[in-house]
């Protein structure tokens, strides 16, 4: 139990620290709105080259997948959007 | 510091509740959100977008933003019947009414893609399901899926303590004096009766997980625990006593 607890706090802890990189809050509001046309070609042009970094720290921690080269929020990502929106109500 | 962090996790709650009062009934959880998402979010390249992004980081950089991640990282697992369209209807209904109250729920179903794809079988998919998901709601069931599960989830007794055993109060009682009943296999059990059954999942899963949370947070910023310098795991307290 305790590794497992050890465990989960790493992973929120990441979790957070991945939102807060570089352009990821903009990212990811951006493909909340704009999904799920938005390509990764598209990310590269609004959000630089180095967001192509951030788009696979966000794939790691299973906020967003790529499918046939658009870039789509999963289920988790959408929930986690909402959640962050929670914070600004 | 305690107090401190039930009145942060009240206000949580409060903006859950009033979240899931301004949401009625939905068939598809993400599709509905993705859709107020939509609605909510202001165009890019408007001073509006650039605001909202502004105050979620600034929030977001607070300390007290860490419960509200920790609990919406943790997920729950809801097993029960789905062998027809009433059943799998209500599982859907718990799972959308889990995460309108702001906590991840998945249903197995989700991982029977994986099965198309990769071929995984069902023992797979639990082991996959138990192992990632904090906490497992299991509603009492005949179909022979449910009955693979509960074999399974009671032959694994690590698992045992993330389990809620969910069962019909008149089916329980018609058990409740037989110890040979395969309800001896749950350490925590709850009774409902039908209408209730929504509710009382909401109420124990939320019970669970934000105890859960507590821990976790508790246990990292008052250094206890693993996160102490010296901890000295039990087994090793236990040989040297």
């Amino acid at each position: 139990m305790s590794e497992e607890i050890k465990r989960m706090s790493v992973e929120a802890s990441k979790l957070k620290s991945v939102i807060l990189r570089n352009n990821n809050i903009d990212i990811l509001l951006y493909l909340a709105k704009y999904n799920p046309t938005t390509t990764i070609k598209e990310i590269k042009e609004r959000f630089g080259e180095e967001s192509l970094k951030e788009i696979d720290l966000l794939k790691q921690s299973h906020l967003v997948r790529e499918e046939k080269e658009r870039l789509i929020l999963t289920d988790e990502g959408i929930f986690q959007v909402e959640g962050l929106l929670t914070l600004v109500v | 510091m305690t107090s401190i962090i039930q009145k942060r996790n009240f206000k949580i709650l409060q903006v859950i509740v009033f979240l899931r009062k301004s949401s009625g009934s939905m068939k598809d959880y993400f599709k509905e959100t993705k859709k107020l998402l939509e609605e909510k979010i202001p165009d890019y390249d408007t001073p509006q977008f650039k605001k909202l992004r502004n105050k979620i980081r600034e929030k977001l950089e607070k300390k007290e933003s860490d419960f509200l991640i920790i609990i919406r990282s943790l997920s729950i697992l809801i097993l029960g019947d789905w062998y027809n369209k009433e059943k799998k209807e209500l599982l859907l209904r718990i799972k959308n009414n889990l995460l309108k109250n702001g906590l991840y729920a998945e249903t197995i179903d989700k991982y029977y893609d994986i099965k198309k794809k990769g071929g995984l079988g069902q023992i797979q998919i639990l082991e996959e399901c138990c192992i990632n998901h904090q906490l497992i709601i299991f509603i009492d069931g005949d179909g022979k899926g449910t009955i693979i599960d509960q074999n399974y989830i009671c032959e694994n007794y690590w698992f045992h303590g993330k389990v809620i055993f969910f069962i019909e109060e008149s089916k329980f009682n018609k058990m409740k004096n037989d110890p040979s009943k395969y309800i001896r296999d749950f350490p925590t059990i709850i009774t409902y009766k039908k209408e209730e059954l929504l509710e009382k999942i909401l109420v124990f899963s939320r019970l669970r997980l934000y105890r859960l949370a507590n821990i976790i947070q508790t246990q990292k910023y008052r250094g206890r625990g693993l996160y102490g310098q010296g901890y000295v795991p039990w087994k090793y307290r236990i040989k040297k006593s």
